[in-house]
């Protein structure tokens, strides 16, 4: 019987020179059914950074990661990791994965489980660093089944750096975590990226994506809309909401140049711009009776609506 | 670059096959014995069933050995078919409800390995049964010698692994919260045609007609032949091999199903 988990065997070298991508997605579309979940994407991920797959529910985030994991096939392109075909256990031995639902057994305990995929590894972390890591060493004999929900998400963490990864894959990784649990959680992945380890995340917080990666790539309706440093994003999503009220048109206001939408809250009117004292200066010089006047720069979130209902 | 990449050390295939089957049998076992929720029902109930109908009687003789012997090879059968319904079957469909298939999916573990360990569960699980029913029936002076209730382990052991198909399926194709509802439904039947709960030629004809095409029916009579007896308690006649041939007929095709269905599992999940 063959044993694919050797490197050797399955014909992938055991390094990759530092320029080439460790991962890529060419042209890869994705149906479920009528469903697209991925229409046509291109992604080429190097060695050491740490990207972000930001989006809505819905966005083609997981579908990408189980691609990119060998769990599912894509209906149309091509997927390499490591070099290799994304399902070999030869690529397998070389990331690590966190999902986003994975009931693990929970009368197992903590160590027993965590040898237990150290066991599926051929060169595992050893267990004290790899519990240390996930900010588990106090609950190591604890049984599975009382851990806390975000003890449960650093448990999952701990499974997916069992096999000292050289990629590690998280879907949602903070879903459900509150405050002090995703703080150190970041922490962790902090550690992991300036360890040089490649990682990949999907997360629908642009803070989330700000706060830890390198890269962040915007999705929407399984298409990449943008691409580029957390600093770019930001940059390219900038803009201000302008609420007033004023004896006119939203249609009118909406064909302005450098106006995103018109909307309305009430009895006043919603103006997302990418320069509001552009919008105030015209409104005041056509002789437009207005009040009420608001201004407000966009948070992050807003940033990040923007980005993606363009593309609806 | 080459001499480094010949230099990593190539294990013997063998041993390290060995090695990940027994770090998951031990795992599984744990995670198995620690659940109350299916030592109960799954592993002790058997042994319980037997204490209540076939103790109270156990030294009582029939045409050929006692009514203890009779009974503990019915329990035992009763045993083996839960442990392949609820230790394969259930737990697959469970493990794949909760999203921990998937994740075991992303590590190197082939999913040989992760079918085999299941089937060993199944056995090491069966072997424990059989044997504390050997020991029961012993302590209530039943009467069954050693080398015989060996030789009934031994035939249990070979029918479970023939009629695991049955739990495969149940996991791959059973909705995972209805996986528990499906392995009772299949229990009830096929212990009723096995003659766990009364002998099969006292059942209604066409029950009887029907029960004696299961494949349990015939690991019954297979189990009861080993312990020296037949279906209605009266010395042991034949030498069994159209028992194996029925039970080896069903084996090839369950398996073959097995094999049809672990196929659409994966494409309809992970495709």
């Amino acid at each position: 019987m063959t044993i694919l988990i050797d490197p050797l065997a399955a014909g992938v070298p055991p390094r990759i020179p530092a320029a080439m991508p460790v991962l890529e997605l060419c042209g890869v579309t994705k149906h479920y059914g009528t469903v697209q979940a991925l229409r046509g994407v291109d992604l080429a991920v190097r060695r050491g950074e740490v990207v972000a797959i930001l989006g809505p529910n819905g966005a083609g985030k997981t579908t990408a990661i189980s691609i990119l994991l060998g769990l599912r096939e894509p209906t149309a392109g091509t997927v390499r990791v490591l070099g290799g075909a994304p399902g070999d256990a030869a690529v397998r031995a070389r990331v690590g994965a966190m999902l986003q639902e994975s009931g693990v057994p929970g009368t197992l305990t903590v160590a027993e489980l965590v040898d237990l995929f150290r066991g599926y590894y051929p060169a595992p972390r050893p267990r004290a660093p790899l519990l240390a890591a996930a900010g588990l060493e106090d609950l190591a004999d604890r049984r599975v089944r009382s851990l806390s929900g975000g003890q449960h998400q650093r448990l999952y963490v701990a499974l997916a750096l069992a096999g000292d990864p050289e990629i590690v894959f998280l879907d949602e990784p903070t879903t459900g975590m509150d405050v002090e649990s995703r703080r150190r959680f970041w922490d962790v992945i902090g550690a992991l990226a300036a360890n040089g380890t490649t990682v990949l995340f999907a997360t629908h917080l642009l803070e989330e994506a700000d706060a830890l990666a390198t890269r962040i790539v915007v999705i929407d309706h399984g298409r990449i809309v943008r691409d580029g440093t957390p600093a770019e994003i930001k940059a390219c999503a900038g803009g201000s909401t302008i609420r007033l009220r004023a004896d006119v048109e939203p249609d009118l206001l909406a064909s302005w140049p450098g106006v995103l939408r018109v909307g309305r809250s009430g009895a006043r009117l919603e103006i997302v711009a990418r320069e509001p004292q552009e919008v105030l200066r015209r409104l005041f010089a056509d002789g437009i009776h207005v009040e009420e006047i608001s201004v407000e720069e966009h948070a992050l979130e807003t940033a990040f609506l923007d980005l993606t209902s363009q593309e609806s | 670059m080459t001499a480094t990449s010949l230099a990593l050390p190539v294990r013997r295939p063998g041993s390290r096959s060995l090695g990940i089957l027994a770090r998951q049998l031990r795992a599984e076992l744990r995670i198995n014995v620690r659940a109350p929720e299916f030592v109960v029902p799954v592993m002790a109930l058997p042994i319980l069933l037997y204490f209540i109908f076939g103790a109270p009687r156990a030294a009582e003789p029939m045409p050929a050995g006692t009514v203890g012997a009779f009974t503990m090879v019915g329990f035992s059968i009763y045993g083996v078919l839960n442990i392949v319904l609820f230790a394969i079957g259930e737990a697959i469909a469970d493990e794949r409800g909760r999203g921990y298939l998937r994740l075991v999916r992303t590590t190197p573990l082939p999913a040989w390995a992760y079918l085999a360990t299941k089937l060993a569960l199944a056995a090491v699980l069966s072997l424990l049964v059989v044997a504390l029913i050997g020991v029961a029936g012993t302590v209530t002076g039943a009467g069954v010698s050693p080398e015989r209730w060996l030789a009934v382990t031994v035939v249990l052991l070979a029918g479970g692994l023939a009629i695991a198909p049955l739990g495969f399926l149940i996991g791959f194709l059973a909705r995972p919260h209805g996986a528990s509802a499906i392995a009772l439904l299949i229990l009830f039947p096929l212990s009723l045609a096995s003659g766990v709960f009364m002998p099969v030629d006292q059942l209604p004809g066409i029950v009887r007609d029907i029960s004696m095409l299961t494949p349990t029916y015939h690991l019954a009579e297979l189990a009861r032949l080993a312990a020296g007896f037949d279906a209605s308690g009266l010395p042991a006649a034949g030498d069994g091999w159209q028992h194996v041939v029925v039970i080896g007929a069903w084996s090839l095709s369950g398996f073959a199903l097995v094999a049809l269905s672990y196929r659409r599992m994966v494409a309809r999940q992970f495709a």
